[in-house]
């Protein structure tokens, strides 16, 4: 008898603690000028900026600040430098900071900081590879405390872009590891929020900081909860647990009939693109190159695997005020016909293209781990297949690919980038940075007219030169494809409509940086 | 009286140190194994580091072989296996690779919520099975036991996410009376009030989506056997009570399969904490375990692997011990050893 009424008691305790439950749950959404609360994927392995590389995650984003920042068109503004100017031979870069800066502990900020930040950067090597952005710099002079000039070994175009990474504090950080466990849980900013409490797996709570230089946030508090469930993040919408979620393409309809919340769908510069290895002679003759690219109907892909959050890629700068007009390739198979014959191939019995017996026979993988990519990689190879061309799709294990991208022969790659162009191009395709170099050329591709453009991108600032430069490198990537290019990914994010501030521009790899404004966001 | 209960308790404390023996043994095996495994898998975890630190870009391959040998990754296996048991020996299990924290600091983080949601699972599931068992097997409506049966056949055929995911729809999204997730609302202090409502469905999810049917069965099997058996006839026939006839010569002997599978369903259970604490962001070892496993966070995996044997092994221990107090003919050890 005890047993049973033992029973009772446990089922009355959870049925009286669900009821009480559902008030306390449902409280928080929606509440003009209370905490904003957004649910999202992916929780970042440390909260320090400079650990990671333009997939900068929510928290990081607001807590840090850079001495240059960009704005909606992603171009370079005044961050916490008020102004710099650049030497003619551009090897010399002097930032002034803005008066009165201070880090969210109240310790003043100083040009100290500035060349801690980029010496602890340099000094670390391979264990921060946005080290990378630093490798020209030779010196760092701080003839006084707002004043820090950077002293270049060779000009470096994107250094202003690269100076928008988070700056560190030095008086936190000094004698201490840039990787430093405590720190990426713990940061100390000069950013426009400041972190109150981060349970790793649960929540960040960020707070306005009164001493941000633009004045203090609007937003009394933020919270960002981890949901790793995309299923689990949509319900947490729909009971109004939080306000805001990252959401899924597939998701976007269901998330847009939620009540008072509306769909904000960003573009982003990440592409997904089939690169070829140029180790392979079957991808020799760029007429086979070209045929590809105007044989993938990449509407369809963006409509079909994207849900139509995308849109088509025919080059790496779309995204990019670099971009120029026209597109060089769309889905179109007369073109493919006339490329294909004038290279020398026919139809052979099984319809594909074929020479000298020899079919365009090529294996195309991506990681298998990743089920977007291989969702494009079937749609597309299903399309090339139809196109004449004898592509074995076969998606790969992660770690098999790490080991092997010198044998691959053509895999669904993301690259591409919102802010300076040459961050996301010189990798790829220049011929200094081949593979078998060490570098992230990992289809070998190699192009005197590509490298002349690249250089002269990277060796300049001035404006007319750099966009002619980029104009020279589209010319020459359509003209000799590396690449079959398929489509950008956008990035949607389910907001309340009773939030003002959140302003489109173009984000980065995975979508990330929703956030960039949020200093001026505010409840209606 | 007094005697007999030192006896017992004495030979109860030799078995249970001699099983306590036999455990520890089975987790330095499990280390071992652990160990082995980790290394024969497939991965690197100074790659995956490399990687999420450029935004998912491939790292170049001298980058990763100098993180490698800054990580020690590059020493034999036995020489990092001896190291790690240098640590373990001494309460260091070593450091996250991808967020540098130290891995105790990460299963005290964890550890205690998983224990709750299991706990809760455990209790529920227990009383549940009982009770849904007992009236399948007392009833005298055909209709009763059959639409049991039916349901528990139902139930037990569904996989735990899918339980976890229907109950979220049902309860959370559609009719709205349970939160969805997390161990407190946003901006709320996780009190005792706040977390008792965020534990029901990821409990009842853990409960229902684990054996909770073939617990059921178990008890209705169990029990129905024995309703005609001639000491319960016997009992009747003597005039006890209905209750006592239940509780002292049908539950007790009946429960025996019971207990006896439930030892080792801790284990399944611990296992499907790991799905039902992703969906309901319950922030347990599970969810931990996934992520290290996924970037190759050799330490955290190792110690989570290891932490779930000597629960598995606890769980069989106590188990063993719940059938030997309830069925008497069960000895912890033969009588005749050798």
């Amino acid at each position: 008898m005890r047993k049973s009424a033992l029973v009772i008691g446990v089922v009355t305790v959870l049925v009286a603690a669900g009821c009480g439950g559902a008030g306390g749950g449902s409280g928080a959404g929606g509440e003009s000028g209370g905490t904003f609360t957004y649910a999202i994927g992916d929780e970042p392995d440390t909260l320090n900026p400079v650990l990671q590389d333009e997939h900068i995650d929510p928290v990081t984003e607001m807590v840090f600040r850079g001495l240059t920042r960009h704005d909606a068109a992603n171009k370079v503004v005044p961050g916490l430098a008020e102004s710099w100017r650049v030497s003619p031979d551009r090897r010399s870069y002097t930032f002034v900071l803005r008066k009165g800066l201070t880090w969210q502990d109240g310790k003043p900020l100083t040009s100290a900081d500035v060349r801690f930040t980029i010496e602890e950067m340099k000094g670390a090597g391979a264990e921060v590879p946005l080290s990378r952005n630093f490798a020209s710099v030779a010196s760092v002079e701080t003839p006084d405390a707002t004043t820090a000039t950077l002293k270049l070994s060779r000009p470096f175009a994107p250094l202003l872009d690269a100076m928008a990474v988070g700056l560190l504090p030095q008086h936190v950080l000094q004698g201490k590891k840039l990787t430093d466990a405590d720190f990426g849980r713990n940061p100390v900013g000069a950013g426009p929020f400041r972190l109150t409490s981060y349970k790793p797996g649960q929540y960040a709570e960020l707070v306005p900081f009164d001493g941000y230089y633009e004045g203090k946030p609007k937003l009394p508090k933020i919270v960002i909860k981890y949901v790793p469930d995309d299923s689990a993040r949509l319900i947490q919408l729909r009971t109004g647990e939080v306000d805001a979620a990252h959401v899924q393409p597939q998701q976007v309809a269901q998330a847009g009939k939620v009540k008072r919340v509306k769909v904000e769908t960003y573009p982003t510069a990440d592409y997904r693109a089939l690169m070829l290895n140029f180790r392979k002679p079957v991808f020799a003759d760029k007429r086979v190159r070209q045929a590809m690219n105007f044989a993938v109907d990449r509407d369809a892909i963006v409509r079909s695997v994207l849900k139509g959050q995308g849109s088509p890629a025919t080059g790496p700068l779309d995204e990019s005020p670099y971009k120029t007009a026209p597109a060089p390739f769309a889905f179109d198979t007369a073109k493919v016909d006339t490329l294909m014959k004038s290279a020398g191939y026919a139809r052979n019995a099984q319809n594909l293209w074929a020479k000298d017996g020899k079919t365009v026979r090529f294996e195309l993988s991506t990681f298998a781990e990743d089920s977007a990519r291989v969702a494009i990689l079937n749609v597309s190879a299903t399309q090339l297949k139809q196109a004449g061309f004898d592509v074995q799709p076969n998606p790969r294990p992660r770690d098999w690919v790490r080991k092997h991208w010198g044998d691959l022969d053509a895999f669904v790659v993301g690259w591409g980038t919102p802010y300076d162009p040459d961050s996301s191009v010189f990798g790829p395709f220049s011929s200094s940075e081949v593979l078998a170099k060490g570098g992230s050329n990992y289809g070998s591709y190699s192009n005197p007219d590509v490298d002349k453009a690249l250089a002269s991108g990277r060796d300049t600032d001035d404006p007319a030169v750099r966009k002619a430069a980029y104009a020279d490198l589209q010319k020459a990537l359509a003209e000799d494809p590396p690449f079959v290019w398929i489509s950008y990914l956008k990035t949607d994010n389910a907001i309340p409509d009773t939030l003002r501030g959140p302003q489109q521009r173009t984000l980065g790899h995975h979508g990330y940086g929703f956030f960039w404004n949020a200093e001026k966001w505010s409840w209606s | 009286m007094v005697l007999v209960l030192v006896r017992v308790s004495h030979a109860l404390a030799r078995s249970v140190l001699r099983r306590a023996g036999a455990a520890v043994a089975v987790v330095v095996a499990l280390s071992a194994l652990c160990f082995a495994l980790l290394d024969a898998a497939p991965g690197d975890p100074a790659a995956d580091i490399l990687e999420a630190r450029s935004g998912g870009r491939p790292p170049s391959a001298a980058a990763v072989a100098e993180l490698r040998r800054s990580m020690g990754l590059d020493d034999p296996p036995p020489t990092r296996y001896g190291r790690w048991v240098g640590g373990v020996l001494h309460g260091d299990f070593g450091t996250s690779y991808k967020t540098g924290r130290p891995v105790s600091e990460v299963l005290a983080d964890t550890v205690p919520w998983t224990l709750l949601l299991t706990g809760a699972a455990v209790l529920i599931s227990v009383f549940g099975a009982v009770a849904v068992g007992l009236a399948a097997a007392l009833t005298r409506r055909a209709w009763l036991r059959r639409g049991i049966e039916t349901a528990l056949f139902v139930v037990g055929g569904m996989p735990g996410f899918v339980v976890a995911l229907l109950l979220l729809w049902i309860f959370s999204a559609w009719l709205g009376w349970l939160p969805s997730g997390g161990l407190s609302g946003p901006d709320q202090a996780v009190t005792l009030g706040v977390l008792l409502p965020h534990l029901v469905l990821p409990a009842l999810a853990l409960a229902f989506g684990h054996h909770f049917g073939a617990y059921a069965r178990l008890v209705e099997t169990g029990v129905g056997r024995l309703r005609t058996a001639p000491h319960v006839d016997n009992a009747r026939a003597r005039g006890l009570p209905g209750r006592v006839v239940v509780a002292r010569h049908l539950l007790r002997p009946g429960l025996v399969p019971f207990a006896a599978r439930l030892g080792v369903g801790v284990g399944g259970l611990v296992a499907g904490a790991y799905a039902t604490e992703l969906i309901f962001s319950w922030p347990g070892i599970g969810r931990q375990a996934i992520l290290a496993a996924q970037s190759q966070d050799y330490p955290v995996l190792t110690a989570i692997v290891l932490l779930t044997g000597v629960i598995v092994v606890v769980a069989n221990l106590l188990g063993d011990l719940a059938v030997a107090w309830l069925d008497p003919r069960v000895k912890l050890e033969p009588a005749h050893a050798h």
